[in-house]
């Protein structure tokens, strides 16, 4: 229990459209170790990003609500403190970087001015110790001549620059994690590298634990320690990422891995997992993924299967064992 | 910057002479003339007639009167009113100050309820306190202002006699009696100014409150009121600032009937009255007053906008 940073444990959100709500994430339960990289992944509307907004309680209400569960961190369930609590959480000892670099800072403020902000928000200090700080920020996320750029507006650097200004405004107060929500699908494959690294590199240093979210295996092989795969609000899988590559257990699972493309492979087509995700309104009541599994059997589409330990570090939301994978890695 | 204000001052100038050849048209093509008016209903002999008119010069054809004003204008002689022999300069300086402060005091009413109205629309968006401002709202861009200054003056100086429904004094001789008289005017044009600026807050302050930069905001701990205020206000004050413009452009036609209204010695009755008694030189000068205006306004505008957006400069737009 001690290594463990932060406990998610049977969280439930749901949106409500029209009144009516839909469970985007269902019974959904994992922890993050200390100093380590749990990689979520999933396809797009798989419940991987509200699943780590909840963690941070941002979920707009309407049309989102948490519905039940709890998130522990350091003995205290993230859920019911107060708003006040939480936005001491928020920022302080927990932080989170987005997707679009582009729309993710405020067009009309500088960006050394909501580093210090966040700075602000957290430490006891002038607003000039704060802007100072926010250049230190910035030279240690690599914005070169970091003087200048504190004065910058968003719109007057590149998106991989204002990625990097994201994390320095997401580490500014050395978080004990940082939720990382697709940090580098808006990049291009070079900067994603560079932010990836960076993101590792301080990781280390500080010894903060990551939540990357994703839908790229290939980083998540690079860069994480866990995963947790997603499929329609549920955890289809949670291994490290050994086990994940090597044994995969849930069809899903290895449908993702099949779709990775290979260079040392010659193919005339990709694989990719027939049919689509299905609607949150119109969940199958058995396995949600038992559609579009191709070992499905008859008994699939009746109960839903529990997630049930394979190893101390492995569970899966299948009850068949598959056997050796045929593909191999 | 100051190259491209200078630019767009330069660029009224076509836009006055045509303001001023129109308005000149519009004017002649009502029947009768203004030596018609000043020898009044009974009329004169055909002499008598002919004679005022050759003295006003009202006997040159259309192009020749009109080259002549604009040769004075343009020379900073804005002529004399027909019937009162009074300079128009001398004119406007008495009147444009009232209209000025009748839109200055509006508009500033107008903002201080427009504007925390919208916020507090967007903020608690579909519930009851956004459905009740929405519908008042709705409401203000319905009812016209002379209706509405009726419906005051009926109220509040007839009914109740709170206030008298005229007795203007200027504001140098008598402040308190100067905004007595300036109230109600100008609640009844900020009421209905206010719906469309509240209206426009709201969908603005919508807008921004789902970017991106919003959750960046929270997820760092900011508290939702500073949010509000800070950032998303900022960001959707380019749109209301927009509206808050066109508003009091379109406004400056619902001055002049609050002050006929209001019986207010501003521009805008003066121009009434002068159109009723084809008394040119006054309609002129006085469209061209507040053609200046407006464009003074829209320039304004334009150099607010900087100031609010950063990515935003004059030599580009």
């Amino acid at each position: 229990m001690s290594d463990h940073l932060i406990d998610v444990r049977n969280l439930r959100v749901s949106y409500f459209q029209e009144g009516v709500p839909a469970d985007v994430v269902r019974d959904v339960s994992f922890h993050i170790r200390r100093q380590e990289t749990l990689g979520l992944v999933g396809e797009s509307g798989s419940g991987k990003s509200v699943t780590s907004k909840s963690i941070m309680r941002l979920i707009a209400d309407p049309p989102g609500r948490i519905r039940g569960g709890s998130v522990w961190m350091d003995g205290k369930d993230l859920l019911r403190l107060s708003e006040g609590e939480m936005r001491s959480i928020r920022g302080g000892r927990i932080a989170m970087i987005f997707q679009e670099p582009l729309t993710s800072l405020n067009p009309l403020f500088t960006c050394g001015a909501q580093i210090a902000e966040a700075v602000r928000l957290h430490t006891r200090c002038t607003k000039k110790e704060a802007l100072a700080r926010a250049a230190e920020m910035l030279a240690l996320v690599g914005v070169p001549s970091p003087e200048k750029r504190v004065r910058c507006y968003p719109h007057e650097l590149s998106g991989g620059m204002r990625q990097r200004v994201m994390i320095a405004m997401a580490l500014c107060c050395k978080p004990d994690l940082l939720i990382a929500d697709e940090p580098t699908t808006a990049l291009d494959p070079t900067i994603q590298a560079q932010i990836l690294k960076l993101i590792h590199d301080i990781q280390r240093e500080n010894g903060m634990s990551v939540l990357l979210i994703t839908h790229d295996m290939g980083i998540v092989a690079g860069h994480c320690d866990r995963v947790a795969v997603m499929y329609a609000g549920q955890i289809v899988e949670i291994a490290d990422v050994r086990s994940i590559f090597q044994k995969p257990a849930h069809p899903y699972t290895r449908g993702l891995l099949k779709a990775i493309p290979r260079l040392n492979r010659q193919v005339d087509r990709l694989y990719n997992i027939q049919g689509t995700v299905p609607r949150f309104h119109q969940l199958p009541a058995g396995c949600a993924f038992a559609p579009r599994c191709p070992y499905r059997r008859p008994e699939c589409a009746e109960t839903p299967p529990e997630l049930r330990p394979l190893t101390e570090d492995h569970s899966v939301r299948c009850p068949f064992d598959m056997g050796d994978w045929e593909e191999g890695l | 910057m100051l190259h491209s204000i200078l630019r767009k001052i330069l660029l009224t100038i076509p836009l006055l002479l045509l303001v001023s050849v129109m308005m000149f048209t519009m004017i002649n093509l009502l029947p009768g003339n203004a030596a018609m008016v000043i020898l009044g209903d009974a009329g004169g002999s055909v002499e008598q007639l002919e004679q005022l008119e050759e003295k006003l010069g009202l006997d040159q054809p259309l192009h020749v009167q009109y080259l002549s004003w604009l040769k004075r204008f343009v020379s900073g002689d804005m002529g004399t009113s027909y019937l009162t022999n009074q300079p128009v300069l001398k004119r406007i300086q008495e009147r444009l100050p009232v209209t000025l402060e009748l839109i200055l005091l509006s508009t500033l009413l107008a903002v201080l309820i427009g504007i925390p109205a919208g916020i507090l629309c967007a903020v608690r968006r579909n519930q009851p306190i956004d459905y009740l401002i929405s519908t008042l709202s709705m409401i203000g861009v319905a009812i016209p202002q002379f209706w509405l200054g009726i419906l005051f003056i009926l109220l509040f100086s007839v009914t109740l006699g709170w206030i008298p429904a005229s007795g203007f004094e200027k504001f140098s001789v008598d402040a308190a009696r100067n905004l007595q008289a300036m109230l109600m005017p100008s609640v009844v044009l900020a009421l209905s100014l206010s719906a469309p600026i509240a209206r426009q807050t709201r969908s603005a302050m919508l807008d921004t409150l789902n970017q991106d930069y919003i959750m960046t905001a929270r997820a760092k701990g900011q508290r939702d009121l500073n949010i509000f205020l800070v950032h998303a206000l900022r960001n959707a004050l380019v749109p209301v600032i927009t509206a808050i413009t066109s508003q009091i452009n379109s406004m400056i036609g619902g001055v002049f009937v609050i002050e006929t209204l209001f019986l207010l010695p501003g521009m805008g009755k003066s121009m009434v009255d002068a159109i009723f008694q084809q008394d040119y030189p006054i309609v002129m000068g006085i469209a061209m007053v507040v053609v200046s205006c407006i464009v003074l306004i829209n320039l304004i505008t334009d150099v607010i906008y900087i100031f609010i957006d950063p990515r935003i400069s004059l030599s580009k737009r």
